[in-house]
């Protein structure tokens, strides 16, 4: 190959490097640059005081509601709490109806309507909360109400202490689709002879999942992770579309809360600064994500 | 002992299927829910929409938002097409050029653009927000639908640069050898051998584009503010009500703006499980 750059290279290439740095790696080290700085226009260095602005906001964390044990928490702690419920949910039950349907092959359209929530947009998967949700027409808090449950039955999302709970229940919805085809795709890489060799061997189906299919399943679960995690942490139209993070906050996440910031109350500091507190702990699933694509090619 | 083992087996799977179904009727419930509230009065889904003691079905909740709310839909979901045509072609025809000199092009300093395009790909759009926002107002294009174009193409360039890098290296680089060795040029290489190769790899590339530029929520958002100008999932949000929610009117919106995504996904299946299986597995 010629090691010379060539005019014809760039004007493949210009294009699109052009706008990605324009318009997203400037974008971003401009963010980080903003958020040490002051909030008022004058643009003066602040170093760290939105950040400590940032961690004394009950907006953001809420100690005092925290050890009270009754929302609102703020918006940091609701983002990790959606990360540790939403994910070992919407993995078990992706997992479960992988199982299931790798055994279904006659029935592929039954895949179909379970990845169905991961094709809508995410402003209607708001909607389908309210929907779900609501005291007299939802499904589910009328379900609560056949079963006697009289405490959840009423409007999940206009009562702090389960309106979090409402989107986040209607995110597993969503994304058990998701997690359901990737482990479909890893499942169906497991060659036959193996599944074969362990039954005649006498093993039974707990025993073959445990040491046959599980081992397959690991990178898969990786990817499930990491994928699940970036968006949970972002998730911000459903939020928006259903809630608004109410009542009172209850249901504020770190997406809303960096747009509220920065687009409503114009801190574009104080907004720059929640935005990169994501960009941090969005680092490590991102840094797994690019080393795993490094090595998958090779 | 053969029979009775396939007899226990055949139980088994028969078991399996009503699980499935069970599974797959809960999950389309929400749906059904959205579509029997929009062909139906408001009188007769407040209790819930599975009951049936009265049943009207009509188009009017339909009728209502396409035309007639103080924000009639129609608009908005021709801005939507209009964007997401835009939003698709752009960067699959940017994002393919890009990845064909990356794979067949001698680039200085090829790995590190490489994976900084990879880390980007991840990076919460919430990061680059307030700049974006300010750079496109200072060059003008705030309120315009080039603006959300704009922001469509950014965001799906790195995603489609790594896709078609995979698929141009797939491809038999003997024919673009032959192709120089008559006297082509770069251009005409990519013209006539790699776009025309990689055209099942496009399409699969421009309908998941399309779909995720029509879904597209927080760009617009932040874009666009004419009520002329807003994409259909802005207006979504718009008709919830405060205090009362129409909520025929809304499951009707919310049809109409889920409709043209379910009816990709419904005729292109295949395309959308492989790309959420994502490219980094593909050979």
């Amino acid at each position: 190959m010629n090691r010379k750059l060539r005019i014809e290279t760039l004007v493949f290439i210009l294009p699109a490097l052009l706008i990605i740095f324009f318009f997203m790696f400037l974008p971003m080290l401009e963010s980080l640059n903003a958020s040490f700085h002051a909030n008022d226009g004058t643009g003066s260095f602040v170093g760290l005081k939105n950040y400590i602005g940032i961690f004394k906001d009950p907006a953001f964390i809420n100690l005092k509601a925290l050890l009270e044990g009754k929302q609102p928490f703020g918006a940091m702690i609701n983002s990790l709490n959606w990360i540790l419920i939403h994910l070992p949910l919407s993995m078990i039950l992706g997992l479960i109806c992988a199982l299931i349907m790798i055994k279904l092959p006659k029935y592929k359209y039954l895949r179909s309507v379970i990845f169905l929530g991961m094709v809508i947009p995410g402003v209607i998967t708001g909607v389908v909360t309210q929907f779900l949700f609501e005291k007299s027409s939802g499904m589910v808090s009328n379900f609560f109400g056949f079963l006697g449950v009289v405490s959840l039955y009423k409007s999940w999302f206009a009562h702090a202490d389960t309106a979090l709970l409402a989107l986040i229940f209607t995110s597993v919805w969503v994304w058990t689709g998701y997690s359901m085809i990737v482990f479909l795709s890893a499942l169906t890489t497991i060659p036959q002879s193996f599944i074969e060799a362990a039954l005649l061997d006498g093993a039974n189906s707990p025993q073959i999942f445990w040491f046959i299919k599980l081992p397959f399943l690991k990178s898969s679960m990786r990817t499930v992770v990491v994928m699940s995690i970036i968006n949970e942490l972002t998730s911000f139209d459903m939020v928006y579309s259903s809630t608004y993070g109410g009542p009172g906050g209850a249901s504020n996440v770190l997406g809303l809360q960096m747009y509220l910031e920065s687009f409503r109350y114009t801190r574009f500091g104080t907004g720059a600064a929640i935005a990169t507190i994501m960009t941090v702990i969005a680092a490590i699933p991102i840094y797994i994500n690019v080393r795993n694509t490094i090595r998958n090619r090779g | 002992m053969q029979h009775s083992l396939s007899k226990k087996r055949l139980v088994s799977y028969r078991i399996l299927v009503f699980f499935g179904f069970v599974l797959a009727i809960v999950w389309l419930l929400p749906i059904i829910g959205v579509v029997m509230a929009s062909l139906r009065p408001y009188n007769e889904i407040i209790d819930g929409w599975w009951r049936f003691d009265e049943l009207h079905v009509s188009l009017k909740n339909y009728e209502y938002v396409l035309f007639q709310t103080t924000i009639p839909m129609i608009r908005p979901l021709v801005n939507s097409l209009f964007s997401s045509i835009f939003g698709a072609l752009i960067p699959a025809l940017f994002g393919t050029m890009a990845a064909y000199a990356f794979t067949r092009h001698y680039i200085p300093g090829k790995t590190v653009v490489t994976v900084i395009i990879l880390c980007l790909m991840a990076i919460p759009g919430q990061m680059i927000a307030i700049p974006v926002f300010q750079r496109i107002n200072a060059i003008g294009l705030l309120d315009t639908y080039t603006g959300v174009i704009l922001m469509n193409t950014v965001t799906s360039l790195p995603w489609i640069i790594f896709f078609m890098m995979n698929v141009i290296k797939g491809q038999s680089i003997s024919i673009e050898e032959a192709a120089r060795i008559d006297g082509a040029s770069d251009y005409q290489v990519f013209v006539h051998i790699v776009l025309p190769q990689s055209l099942p790899a496009l399409a699969s590339v421009v309908i998941l584009q399309f779909v995720w530029s029509w879904n597209s929520f927080f760009w617009p958002l932040i874009i666009v503010y004419d009520m002329d100008k807003l994409m259909a999932t802005q207006v979504i949000p718009m008709l919830r009500g405060q205090f009362y929610t129409n909520w025929g009117a809304l499951s009707a919106a919310a049809l109409l703006v889920m409709g043209i995504p379910i009816l990709i996904f419904l005729l292109f299946q295949n395309i959308f499980i492989q790309g959420s299986v994502g490219f980094a597995d593909e050979k």
